[in-house]
């Protein structure tokens, strides 16, 4: 659709991933969310005078994870800074960010397409304290207040909206694998800045960008994206300029409106935080953190279709962390991959109603018990449909699979057996047999029913049923 | 007589006085001098009596610490919890901390009495204690002159006897210049040996904690006291800190004395003379006393304030009347309340210099100021550790003057600036300092020597400073207080 | 040099509010701290980038991600207007 659009549209996203910590960035108060208000604080993470921050080692250590599966070079010597400017919300009047010596530079996502949208670094900072408004005051809790943030900060190498959901989706699937956040976007554990600006196809330069502060959702981020193309547009096209404003977007109206002339842009005077030392990250620590990554969701993808599970549902599968673990799982232990994919797109998704539910795949069946379910069924000693019914009760009511089918079940059926089935099918339907007698072939297929309900999920084939079926006919 | 503390402590181990009499007689002699010297700004009599009556049954029990019982003061700037910590600004007015300093915690852990907190230029930024927004502290030794600041609550509480010992703050020579001006002693101790934690930041990477005392040897004991690695504090470092006393009453022989002429420039004989007179002491006492120029000391005192000033500009930030402090009794909007709040409640010289720190920080300003100021201190740090290798300590005045008459204003900002010319280098450094009395101008006013040593070498100068104290000859009248018991 | 404006914007900048008379006064003052500062400038030499002495921390040294409890609300608040167990601005005071 960019296209055919007159301009192109360059974007980059500055993007706020809180991490998902047991305790603050500088402090050892709790990142639950929720709590009453002011009571995840302490004297630190409420500003009180004469307190010093500590911190966290986990926070440097997610923030490495999040450089190296971005495949950016992680700097040896980290530094903290300030950044100064004064808000309710921020307790200290200065958050302690990085701006010279981030935990990472460079690296890129990867999108479908294999375009690479570039990171100019990633770095961590403090979240700021939540601000509620009301009858005319302002409300203030800081328990959010120095929860650990990453901000991944991407160079202007989106050309469209859907490129920047893709980009964000990307990124939030990724964030989650390596174990990092959850990503809610709705919670606020995942939001970002959108940079926008727009120039003639062909030309070098970038045109003035604005910039969208605060986005909680990727629906939004693409509305306001195609509106501030709008925007732009006719303003590049009445010979006006684009001027170098921040925006708010306006979930209403899917439009933006101006927050901040860039007269009033802040200057943050970041200077080296005094409290805290810059820190070395050495080759053995950032080589233990690589030790530690999961393969990746992007090659975890290319190896699903190499291995010929079709792109729709391995769109299913691959994003989430959990459900791919469990399928490699399976699959190590003998189930067939493609019928092992397709059960669980299939059969196990139906009963999990939202993205979260996927995202946890906390399901009471084990990778051992599944795989042998996809062997039977492989093994055709179990029928398809059987498989997907027993799944389904085995994930709705948990328990063994052995609980489900029993071994008896699987053995060969003695040839007197079936037909002793078949021959009570027959009895019980004289209106059938007359049917069949006189030459409507088809009536044999009315048999099969109650004989398959003798069988109890016995997987028997229905040609041999069939075959015994039409020999008893043949002899009455 | 003038070691306070091994006195006081040894009688109150003996049991010839308890520690709820002595702390009744300080109390008696600030509810007598205190309305005249303005040296405590908060009394804690109440607290001080029962911590008095806490350290009396320790010191039954035997095997108390030697500060177990002796009463004492802390600056305005370090969190006492429940007890308000104001920095003398009207913007931390009523601001009663619900944390301790780690200062203050080992103190109490030790069984100190605490009097009161003690008078400060506001946020510690000034160098006569009159920016207090409680009016002055004035000099015991002359009621007509300042006591010397920030820490000139302590140093007057101290000289007057109105507390066994003080515990100040040095940013730039907080604790030293006051000492001097007071005739006693001042320890500014290495960035790194005191924690920091609980005590409210001016400049966070020159702040230190330290004693100021009537003897070394209190100096030596309070240190030993306080000092240590507290993992509340990131820049505190986590090294051995063996206890500097009984390092104390070593000879001088074969010491190697650095003079460093900058540190003399512009000194005019009242002050040159009696430390040229302690040179000779210790030369004479078998000390080799090493002259050289340390070119990057005039750096120092530009660096001082543009450093100090981005970090406080920073530090003051918080200051809005939201969680703590001076409330605004009328506004609009939260950002008016903000800005009224700290239009009323800032004192004139805090405001010059966030502006200041404002300034050297913001966009186009940084490069030529705060980041030149970065490099030349490390230019400093540089020249400091080469002088180290040519000699052990350093000896140096601790000001260009004697205590200023009170309201005695420069020419200019400059002039008044520039009175902490001698002090600021070590604070640059990270070095530790201590400042004695070593002579009296016309007037009879004390003048202050300050030694100066490495990284950690608080052993050494208090060594020197004790060799002089105990056989030298300061001329200096000792501070009051010692012969009331 | 610096000029009425600039003051007024580092004022802004600082969140302090000054009347003219303390403008004029501010900017004679800073105007002669500035040009003391900038004595720093006429100073050559070779510049290091970033302190080569400054303390450096290794990552065992940072803090451990271990909860501990966090102080009462009551402490929290005990210096500031509140309600409900927030902290509070009321807007359009007058007290």
């Amino acid at each position: 659709m960019s296209e055919k659009r007159k301009y192109e549209m360059v974007v980059g996203l500055e993007t706020h991933v809180e991490l998902s910590t047991k305790t603050k960035i500088f402090c050892s108060c709790t990142t639950a969310f929720g709590g009453a208000p002011n009571t995840h604080c302490c004297p630190v993470c409420t500003g009180m005078p004469g307190t010093l921050p500590l911190l966290n080692k986990k926070v440097v250590e997610y923030a490495v994870r999040a450089g190296l599966a971005t495949h950016g070079k992680i700097n040896h010597l980290c530094r903290m800074d300030r950044k100064n400017y004064v808000y309710p919300d921020l307790p200290k009047a200065y958050q302690i960010s990085q701006s010279d010596q981030p935990i990472s530079v460079g690296g890129y996502v990867e999108l479908d397409s294999g375009k690479h949208i570039r990171l100019h670094h990633i770095h961590i900072e403090e979240d700021a304290g939540k601000l509620v408004h009301e009858n005319g005051s302002t409300y203030i809790d800081y328990n959010r207040g120095g929860v650990p943030l990453i901000e991944i900060v991407s160079e202007p190498d989106i050309s469209s909206p859907e490129e920047a959901k893709e980009y964000m989706t990307k990124l939030q699937i990724l964030m989650r694998y390596i174990g990092v956040s959850d990503c809610k976007m709705q919670e606020g554990s995942m939001r970002c800045d959108v940079n926008v600006s727009l120039r003639p196809w062909g030309q070098k330069e970038y045109g003035t960008r604005a910039e969208i502060k605060n986005m909680n959702s990727m629906n939004f981020v693409v509305k306001a994206l195609n509106y501030e193309y709008e925007r732009q547009a006719d303003l590049l096209d009445s010979g006006e300029k684009v001027t170098q404003d921040t925006l708010r977007y306006d979930e209403e109206t899917s439009t933006t409106a101006l927050m901040r002339r860039k007269e009033d842009a802040q200057d943050y005077r970041y200077f080296p935080e005094p409290d805290i030392l810059s820190f070395r990250i050495s080759d053995a620590f950032i080589g233990k953190v690589q030790g530690g990554m999961p393969e990746l969701p992007m090659a975890k993808k290319k190896r699903y279709l190499a291995s010929g599970i079709s792109e729709q549902i391995v769109e299913d599968l691959y994003k989430y962390r959990r459900v791919t673990d469990f399928l490699d799982e399976t699959v190590r232990l003998g189930g067939n991959m493609q019928k092992a994919a397709t059960l669980i797109t299939g059969t196990v998704y139906a009963l999990l109603a939202t993205e979260e539910d996927k995202e946890n795949f906390d399901i009471p069946v084990t990778p051992g018990d599944f795989a042998q379910l996809v062997k039977y069924v492989d093994d055709n000693k179990v029928d398809f449909t059987v498989a997907r019914k027993t799944l389904q009760k085995m994930v709705k009511e948990g328990g063994r699979l052995s609980d489900y089918i029993r071994a008896s079940d699987l053995e060969d059926l003695p040839d007197d057996v079936l037909r002793e089935y078949c021959a009570r099918a027959i009895a019980e339907r004289p209106q059938a047999v007359a049917d069949f007698k006189n030459g409507r072939d088809s009536a044999v297929t009315s048999f099969y029913g109650p004989v398959k309900k003798q069988l109890q999920g016995r997987n028997i084939n229905i040609k041999q049923i069939d075959a015994v079926l039409r020999d008893l006919l043949s002899k009455m | 007589m003038k070691e306070r503390i091994s006195r006081l402590s040894a009688l109150l181990r003996a049991g010839e006085i308890s520690s709820v009499e002595l702390t009744k007689k300080y109390i008696a002699e600030i509810e007598r001098s205190n309305p005249v010297l303005n040296a405590y700004v908060h009394a804690t009599f109440e607290t001080a009596l029962a911590q008095a009556e806490g350290a009396d049954k320790r010191l039954k029990e035997g095997h108390a610490p030697l500060l177990c019982g002796i009463p004492m003061t802390l600056k305005d700037n370090i969190s006492t919890k429940g007890l308000e910590t104001t920095c003398c600004s009207k913007i931390l007015e009523n601001y009663r901390p619900f944390y301790d300093a780690t200062v203050w915690k080992k103190l109490q852990a030790e069984g100190a009495v605490l009097l009161g907190k003690t008078n400060m230029d506001e946020f510690a930024m000034g160098s006569t204690c009159e920016t207090s927004c409680y009016g002055a502290a004035l000099n015991p030794r002359d009621t007509s002159r300042v006591p010397g600041g920030s820490s000139g609550g302590g140093a007057a509480a101290v000289c007057a006897g109105l507390a066994a010992y003080a515990v100040g703050s040095d940013t730039g020579g907080s604790i030293r210049q006051p000492a001097a001006f007071c005739g006693i002693v001042g320890l500014k101790p290495t960035y790194g040996a005191v924690s920091r934690y609980g005590l409210i930041a001016y400049g966070s990477s020159l702040d230190q904690i330290g004693p100021l005392t009537a003897s070394v040897k209190d100096a030596a004991i309070v240190f030993d006291a306080i000092s240590g690695y507290d993992a509340r504090d990131n820049t505190s470092e986590n090294v051995p800190m063996p206890a500097v006393t009984p390092a104390l009453g070593r000879d001088v022989k074969g010491l190697r004395i650095g003079v460093a002429e900058e540190y003399f420039e512009g000194i005019g004989a009242e002050i040159r003379a009696p430390i040229e007179r302690a040179l000779a002491f210790f030369e004479a006492n078998g000390a080799k006393i090493v002259r050289f120029s340390l070119p990057e000391l005039k750096l120092a005192l530009p660096v001082y304030y543009i450093i100090a000033c981005a970090e406080a500009s920073s530090n003051l930030g918080r200051y809005d009347g939201i969680r703590f402090g001076y409330q605004a009794k009328k506004y609009t909007t939260v950002d008016d309340m903000i800005i009224t709040v700290r239009s009323e409640a800032f004192g004139k010289e805090v405001k010059r210099r966030i502006m200041l720190g404002s300034y050297v920080l913001s966009s186009g300003y940084y490069d030529a100021y705060y980041k030149k100021a970065r490099s030349l201190r490390e230019r400093i740090v540089g020249a400091f550790s080469a002088a180290f290798e040519k000699c052990d300590v350093m000896l140096a005045p601790t000001a260009p003057n004697t205590a200023f008459p009170l309201h005695y204003s420069g020419s200019n900002m400059i002039e008044t600036y520039l009175s902490d010319v001698c002090t600021v280098p070590v604070n640059i450094a990270g070095v530790p300092s201590v400042s004695i009395p070593c002579g009296t101008d016309k007037a009879g006013m004390p003048v202050g020597m300050q030694f100066i040593g490495r990284k950690f070498g608080e052993a050494d100068i208090l060594n020197a400073a004790y060799f002089f104290e105990q056989n030298g000859d300061s001329g200096v009248p000792e501070p009051e207080g010692g012969g009331q018991l | 040099m610096i000029t009425k404006q600039e003051v007024e914007k580092l004022a802004k900048l600082s969140k302090l509010r000054f009347t003219d008379e303390e403008l004029e006064s501010f900017t004679r003052e800073m105007t002669e701290i500035i040009e003391f500062a900038d004595t720093i400038n006429r100073n050559v030499g070779g510049l290091t980038s970033e302190p080569e002495s400054a303390r450096v921390m290794e990552i065992d040294d940072l803090r451990e991600d271990e909860v501990r409890p966090s102080y009462p609300n009551e402490e929290i608040l005990s210096n500031a207007e509140n309600s409900n167990g927030f902290f509070v601005v009321r807007r359009n005071c007058t007290k």
